[in-house]
Formats: structure tokens, sequence, C-alpha cells
């Protein structure tokens, strides 16, 4: 293999190129990525970069080390048997790394002087943060992890802030409601208006029309409804995609194409661990995937089977969660969901499947070894919060 | 709550200092110390040996000492992120940059730690 292409401009990009380098891989090494930015850290950037004047979210590299030819504010467009197409040219590879990521779902508006934004690259971010002044009204669509995390900001920053939600309870599509719930008194708490099982119907110049017929004064209107993967550009390839789009990959995240893997957020990986096709817009799936791909693309037999993990700062809190929770899984609370710390735990007869834990660091330390001994725990002694989460296993 | 210690070691700009009390640290748990003037510290027991290191992750600005410590490995709180105490060497990424060490030595029950003087911008008005 002499030249190795990969396609991306976030931490799955920069973390293939590390990994190749250090597994081994000399020959050359070429970095296409649409945006102009060398690759830079996703998660400040609905936190840090809202919140405070941090203006950069570069991850650091050693680029001169890593060797790398950066082709940046180049598109892929196409890819045919050992050739990328882009914007700017044709660039032929032995191999190639997928890592081009999500982006948010778009919703239809007719207005075209409503201020609507979507948050996924640095430049999005620091256009909303200068966007945010004290006084203004800002609604924002979905309450999902980017939505208590613009609010959040929004609201530190002296907006008058309405998170307007379609389904019954806040995170709604990462947690159960009764879970989701619980963090409802949050937004009461940070002076920011909620609106659960609420439709918006469309967005005009400084209004959002609800479904009901309501109308609020937006300002700046906040979309965060979801993502979906950026492959279109490989339709056409020969590369598997699922039904909504995300690259289909095997247990060493190869693609159905020779020579090509794909890593990060467009992936769907398959999960021993679960029996299933997992699709984990996590930055810990962007950080870990990579060093199994590159090992697949120079020949060897990694498994890629992580405990998935992500964490979230919204509303005042830390939010962790590792494991994976199935519908039947019974619930336990660890502590009083009205006080400052406390964890949920799901188990599946009384094996621990997940954790979310809110300003409890430890239970998500202590949770991820019990996932990945999956010991037998005992439920009465997780509902005490006085009983480390690691002292609940059955003797 | 530390008392700057006299002695010095001849390496500069550091210096021991009493950080903490045997009894402060239970076996295998770490507890986070601001020794005025310098940098904080977390301080492991290992099996009843005492490990010292910034307690600052070197991924982002989280404090160590909140995290698990798990035989000589301390998990970081926030990503997963996990440093040998004996050696600051990486164990598990995000993290790339080893944790910074101190020596520690025991006079009778306190625990001392080999520290750099912190700038004295940094440091606490006293």
């Amino acid at each position: 293999m002499e030249h190795i292409v990969v396609v991306g401009g976030g931490m799955a990009a920069l973390e293939s190129i590390v990994a190749l380098r250090d597994q081994g891989y000399a020959g050359k090494l070429t970095l296409v990525g649409a945006e102009r930015h060398r690759p830079y850290d996703l998660p400040p950037l609905s936190k840090d970069v809202l919140l405070t004047d941090t203006d950069s979210t570069e991850l650091p590299a050693e680029w001169d080390e890593l060797d790398v030819e950066l082709r940046l504010g180049w598109v892929a467009t196409g890819l045919r048997e050992r050739a990328l197409i882009t914007d700017q040219g044709e660039i032929a590879f032995d191999g190639l790394i997928v890592a081009t990521g999500t982006a948010p779902f778009e919703i239809p508006v007719d207005e075209p002087e409503a201020p609507v934004c979507y948050l996924r690259t640095i430049d999005d971010a620091l256009a909303l943060r200068d966007r945010l002044v004290e006084g203004i009204s800002v609604v924002v669509v979905g309450a999902g992890w980017i939505g208590a995390e613009v609010a959040t900001a929004a609201a530190s920053r002296g907006c008058q802030v309405t998170v307007v939600e379609a389904m019954d309870s806040p995170l709604a599509t990462a947690l159960p409601a009764e879970v989701g719930l619980l963090t409802v008194p949050w937004y009461d708490e940070a002076g920011v208006d909620l609106l659960l099982g609420t439709r918006v119907q469309d967005i005009h110049r400084d209004e959002v029309e609800l479904v009901d017929g309501r109308r609020l004064h937006a300002d700046v209107v906040v979309v965060g409804v979801g993502v979906r993967p950026q492959t279109a550009w490989l339709a056409g390839s020969g590369i598997e995609l699922d039904e909504r789009g995300y690259v289909v990959v095997d247990s060493g995240m190869r693609t159905t194409v020779p020579a090509v893997v794909a890593v990060g957020d467009c992936t769907a990986w398959p999960s021993a661990r679960y029996g299933k096709q997992m699709r984990t817009g996590h930055w810990d799936h962007a950080l870990r995937s990579p060093a199994v791909a590159a090992a697949s693309l120079l020949g060897g037999d990694e498994v890629y089977d992580p405990v998935p993990y992500f964490w979230s700062d919204q509303l005042g809190r830390n939010v962790q969660y590792v494991g994976h929770w199935g519908e039947g899984d019974s619930l336990v609370l660890r502590g009083d969901p009205t006080q400052d710390a406390w964890s949920v735990c799901w188990l599946a007869g009384d094996v621990l499947t997940a954790v979310l834990a809110v300003n409890r660091p430890r239970d998500i330390a202590q949770g991820r070894k019990l996932l990945a001994a999956s010991d037998r725990i005992d439920a009465a002694r997780v509902a005490d919060l006085t009983v480390a989460l690691k002292d609940t296993v059955q003797p | 709550m530390t008392t700057p210690d006299e002695v010095s070691e001849g390496t500069g700009a550091c210096r021991w200092e009493a950080v903490c009390q045997v009894g402060d640290v239970p076996e295998g748990e770490v507890r986070g110390f601001e020794p005025a003037g310098c940098p904080a510290v977390a301080i492991y027991n290992v099996d009843g040996r005492f490990y010292a290191s910034d307690d600052v992750c070197t991924h982002e600005e989280v404090c160590l000492s909140d995290g698990e410590l798990d035989g000589d490995i301390i998990e970081c709180p926030l990503h997963g992120g996990s440093f040998n105490v004996v050696t600051g060497e990486v164990e598990s990424r995000p993290p790339r940059k080893p944790v910074r060490v101190h020596e520690t030595r025991l006079e009778g029950a306190t625990v001392q730690v080999l520290l750099p003087e912190e700038s004295p911008e940094e440091s606490p008005e006293d």
C-alpha cells in the first residue's frame, strides 16, 4: 500500500492518520477535508465555543511528523475503483478511509429571511455565538443533546430561551421518557421555557409558528432535530449504505468495497456485544474506531466491539452515559433526582446494561468495568447511594 | 492547610511539600490537594504506597482526583482516559501526553511530595 487517502475533517479523520502512522504505515498519506480548517473537535462547539470566547477547537497534531498532504476545502463528490473524485480533481489511492461524519437534518422553511441556524461546524458555532446577544429571544427546536446545550449557552448569555420539543420528554431518542423527564426541572432552574409534545408548523421572519397555532417571537431559531450521514457522494460506488444512508461496515470497519474502510459518525457497525447494527454518533466512537479501521486496511484483523459512551454538559450538569439499554431492562435509580448528583442504572435480569450519571463520574468509571465484565449485581445495593457501584457485585 | 517544608533537595524550583496525612487517603483511593504556591496534586494510595501526580488531566481541565483509581491506574472522570499513576504514562486515550508525576516520601504519618513552585502570578495570595 503506497497511498492512503482519508476523507473527512473531524477527529475520526485525524485519529485515522495517527493510527496509520502508529501502526507503521510509512507510505504517502493525503487528508481530503471539505472545510478549510484542519481537523477540529466537535463536542466543544455546543459547549466552550458558545459559552466562552474559545475561537478554535483544532485538534493538536504533529503535522510535520505525520507527514500528511492536506487537501482542505476539497469536497469529495464520488468514488470509483481506486480513485476518489473531488470538486478539484481525482486522487488515486491504494486505500481509503471514509470519515465524512454527519450533518444536521434541515427542516423546510419557506421564508428566506427566517433566522434559522444549525450547529455542526466551527463556522456555524462562531456565527451563532455572535447572534446570541443579551435580551434577544431564542427558540431552540429539539430538546436533544444539542438543543439542551445550545439552550444552556443562550440562557447564560442572557437570551430569553424557549425549547420546543415534538416528543413528550427531553432526550427522547436516547432515553426512555421516565428518565428524560427527570431533566425537565433543569430547564426551569436555568430560566428556559420548555414546551414538550409541541410541533413546529413553520418558521417566519421573526416568529416560530406552532402546530397548535401559538406563535413564539424569535430573533434566532436554532434547529437541533438529529443528523444524517454525509454519504450521498458514495452513491453508485458499490459501498453498501443502510436504509438511513450510513456506511455498512464489518467488525473491522471494512466497507463492502475492498481497500475502503469507514470510521466515526457515518458508520453503521455490527456490535457482537449487543447483537445488532449500531449507529452511534458519539465522540468516543470517532476516537476508537479508527485504530481498528487502520489495522484492517494494513492487513490486520482487529475487532471493534466497544461499550458505547458519551457525555453532555447541559443546564449546569455533567451528564455521562455508558452502555446500551434495551426495551424490557429494569431501571434502578441511584439517589434523588431532585438533587445535584444521581444516576440511573439499567439491568437485564441482574446484569448491568447501561448507566446514566448526573454529576457522578465515578458511577461511569465503575459502571464501565461492570459492563465489560457482565458481573451479576445486586439491584438493592445499586439503589443505595452509600454503596459504591463497584461494590454491588453479587458474591 | 499545608506547611512548606524547609528541606531542599537541591532541584532548583522544587521543594518537598507536606501535602497530607497518611489517613487522608484510604487504600485504593485518590484525593486532591492544593498546597499553597504549588500546582494542585493528586495523591494515590496503591496498596499502602503513596504516589502523586498533577491533579489535572492532560486532555482537558478536569481533576484526576475526581476519577476512579483501579490498582495503579487512574481513570479520568470525563471521557474515560486513564494514566498509570506510577509512571504517568497514558494507559488509554483520549489523552496523548503523560501526566506529570511527583516523587513522594513519608515523614512519620505525613505524605511529602517533591513539587515545583508555581510562578508567582499563579500563587494564591497569602
